[in-house]
C-alpha cells in the first residue's frame, strides 16, 4: 500500500510502531480513535479511496477463493469491480450520515478513518476464506452454519463497538449521537447490501420476509 | 523502505495470481452421442448425453457472488453443457446469463426462477415470465406449465413436504435426489430418496449454486433428442435422466444401462477444493499477504 501524504510521515505516538493503525483500532478502538482524532487532517481524495480500494480487493479475492479455490483472474478481476458495491456503499452512507457534523475533519479524512475500523471483518473474511478452503466442500454448510455463524456474530458486535468509537472518538461527538449515527449508517448500509446481493424486494414487508426466509433456511 | 513493503506485497499477491491461473484448470466436457436401446438396427434416432445443473444462483439479488457473467464462464469451466440460471422469485439476471452466453458461445443457458414460498421451495425452467412465490405449489407448476416450462422441486427435505399437496406431487416433473449437502448426509440423501418414491419425477442432480465452491458438483445427465432447451425440457418431462453420488447411478433404467455400455459417466465428485502445491501457494499467499498488509500497513 503507498503512502498517501505527508500525514503519513507522522508520528504514530501512542501506538506500537509494528502493528498498523487498523490493528490497533481492532483491539482497542478507544484508545486508537482517540489518537487518531489528534492527528493532521486530509481533503486528498487518495485518502478517501486507499482502504475502500483495499476492501474491495480483499472481497474479490475472498470471491475467487471461495469459488474456485485460488485466486484466479477469470473471477477476481471482475469480482474486484462488481464487489465495490459493498465499500461504496459504506462510503456513501457514512458520508451520508457525517455531512452535516459541523465538528467533522475533511470528507476523504472521514472515510479513510472509518474504514480504520473495517479489521475485524476484513480478517472474519479472509479467516472464512482460509478455513473453508481447506475442509471438503460438503461440510461448509455445516461450518457457516454452525461455528462460523458465531464467528460472524461476535465480529458483527464487536464492529459495532469499533465503529462506535470511531464516531464518539474520531469525530468528537456525543456517545448518544454516536449510537444514533451508528444505527443510521448499520440501517442504510445494510439495507442496501442485503437488497442487492439477496432480495428482489418490492417493498419492506417482502424485504423482511426474505430475509426471515434466509435466517429460517439457515437455522434449518 | 515503504516502496519497498508496497512492490513486495504487490509481488506477492501478483505471483498467487499467476499460480491460480496456472491451477485453474478446466474440466473438459463429457457431452456424447449415443444410440437409441437398439442399436444401429434401431430406427429411433439416439441421445445427446448432457451435463445439467438446474440450480444455479447469481449476483445480484440471489445470495450468491459470481455475476451471471462469471457464473456462465464458470459454468463452462467445470464441463457443463446445460446451466439453468435460477434467480430468487425473478427472471432478469437469468435473462442476462442467456444473453451472454450467447454472445461467448458457452453452455446452453435456460432461463428459470427459484420460487421461495413459505411451505416449498419449487425451480421453475424453462421460462419468459415470473411466477408469483405466493401461490399454492400446485398452482405455481400450473403456471409453469403454462409457459411450457418443467417444475422441479427444489431441497425437498423434510421440513418442505407438507407444502407439496397430492396434486403437485402428481404434477412435479423432477426433483432433487443428488446435492452437495445430501453427498455424505445420510439422513438427508434418505429424505430426498423418500419424497422421490412419493412422485413419479425425474431425478434431478443439481447444486444450488450460491458462489460456494464449484458448480456443477451434483449434476444431471440429460438424454436429449436434441442439444437445444426444448430438446432438454422435453428429456425432463420423459425423465430421460441418470444422476451419481459416489455409490451408485439413480434415474431411469434404460438411460443407465445404455450409459454404462458406452463407458458411463466420470462418478468422482470433486468434494475438496483444488489440490496441488500450486493451489495451496496460490490461496495462502494472497489470503496472507492481504492479512500481512492490513495487520502491518504504514497507513496513518
Amino acid at each position: 500500500m503507498p503512502d498517501a501524504a505527508v500525514i503519513d510521515r507522522q508520528p504514530t505516538a501512542g501506538r506500537q510502531a509494528v502493528w498498523s493503525l487498523d490493528a490497533w483500532a481492532a483491539i482497542s478502538p478507544a484508545a486508537a480513535f482517540r489518537d487518531i482524532a489528534t492527528r493532521p487532517s486530509s481533503h486528498r481524495t487518495w485518502l478517501a479511496l486507499r482502504r475502500p480500494l483495499f476492501t474491495a480487493m480483499v472481497l474479490a479475492c475472498g470471491v475467487s477463493v471461495l469459488s474456485a479455490g485460488v485466486v484466479t483472474p477469470r473471477i477476481a478481476l471482475s469480482a474486484f469491480v462488481y464487489w465495490a458495491y459493498v465499500p461504496l456503499t459504506e462510503m456513501l452512507t457514512v458520508a451520508a450520515v457525517t455531512w452535516r457534523m459541523k465538528t467533522r475533519p475533511p470528507m476523504a479524512t472521514v472515510i479513510d478513518r472509518f474504514f480504520i475500523g473495517h479489521a475485524p471483518s476484513t480478517l472474519l473474511m479472509l479467516a472464512l476464506a482460509g478455513t473453508l478452503t481447506s475442509l471438503p466442500f460438503d461440510t461448509w454448510w455445516a461450518m457457516l452454519t454452525g461455528p462460523l455463524l458465531w464467528a460472524f456474530a461476535l465480529v458483527l458486535l464487536w464492529s459495532a463497538y469499533v465503529d462506535f468509537c470511531f464516531f464518539r472518538d474520531a469525530l468528537q461527538i456525543r456517545p448518544a449521537r454516536a449510537v444514533v449515527a451508528l444505527f443510521a449508517q448499520r440501517l442504510l448500509t445494510w439495507t442496501t447490501v442485503f437488497v442487492v446481493f439477496g432480495v428482489v424486494a418490492p417493498s419492506v414487508r417482502v424485504l423482511a420476509w426474505e430475509l426471515t426466509d434466509a435466517v429460517r433456511e439457515v437455522m434449518k | 523502505m515503504i516502496r519497498i513493503r508496497t512492490f513486495a506485497a504487490g509481488s506477492v499477491l501478483l505471483a498467487s495470481l499467476v499460480a491460480g491461473a496456472i491451477a485453474d484448470v478446466p474440466r473438459p466436457s463429457t457431452a456424447r452421442y449415443v444410440s437409441s436401446p437398439g442399436g444401429e438396427r434401431s430406427a429411433a434416432p439416439g441421445y445427446h448425453v448432457l451435463a445439467a445443473d438446474f440450480h444455479v444462483h447469481s449476483f445480484p439479488f440471489s445470495w450468491s457472488t459470481l455475476s451471471p457473467f462469471e457464473t456462465v464462464i464458470d459454468a463452462r469451466h467445470h464441463g457443463l453443457d446445460v446451466v439453468a440460471l435460477t434467480p430468487h422469485n425473478h427472471l432478469w439476471v437469468a435473462q442476462v446469463g442467456e444473453w451472454f452466453s450467447r454472445m461467448v458461445d458457452g453452455p446452453l443457458v435456460i432461463v428459470g426462477e427459484e420460487i421461495t414460498h413459505k411451505g416449498y421451495h419449487l425451480i421453475g425452467v424453462g421460462l419468459r415470465e415470473t411466477v408469483s412465490n405466493e401461490l399454492p405449489a400446485s398452482e405455481a407448476i400450473v403456471q409453469i406449465h403454462r409457459q411450457g416450462g418443467v417444475a422441479i422441486a427444489a431441497h425437498p427435505y423434510r421440513a418442505f413436504w407438507p407444502g407439496f399437496d397430492a396434486a403437485a406431487l402428481a404434477a412435479l416433473d423432477g426433483t432433487e435426489v443428488i446435492r452437495p449437502d445430501s453427498l455424505r448426509n445420510e439422513a438427508g440423501r434418505t429424505e430426498l430418496q423418500t419424497f422421490l418414491a412419493r412422485t413419479d419425477a425425474a431425478v434431478i442432480g443439481a447444486t444450488d449454486y450460491h458462489g460456494l465452491g464449484p458448480v456443477g458438483v451434483a449434476r444431471t445427465y440429460v438424454f436429449a433428442r436434441e442439444r437445444s432447451v426444448q430438446g432438454v425440457l422435453d428429456a425432463i418431462r420423459d425423465k430421460r435422466t441418470v444422476v451419481y453420488d459416489e455409490q451408485r447411478p439413480y434415474g431411469d433404467p434404460t438411460m443407465m444401462q445404455l450409459l454404462e455400455q458406452t463407458g458411463g459417466m466420470p462418478r468422482e465428485v470433486p468434494v475438496s477444493p483444488l489440490p496441488g502445491g500450486l493451489a495451496l501457494f496460490s490461496r495462502a499467499a494472497a489470503l496472507g499477504m492481504l492479512a500481512a498488509v492490513l495487520l502491518f500497513n504504514r497507513m496513518t
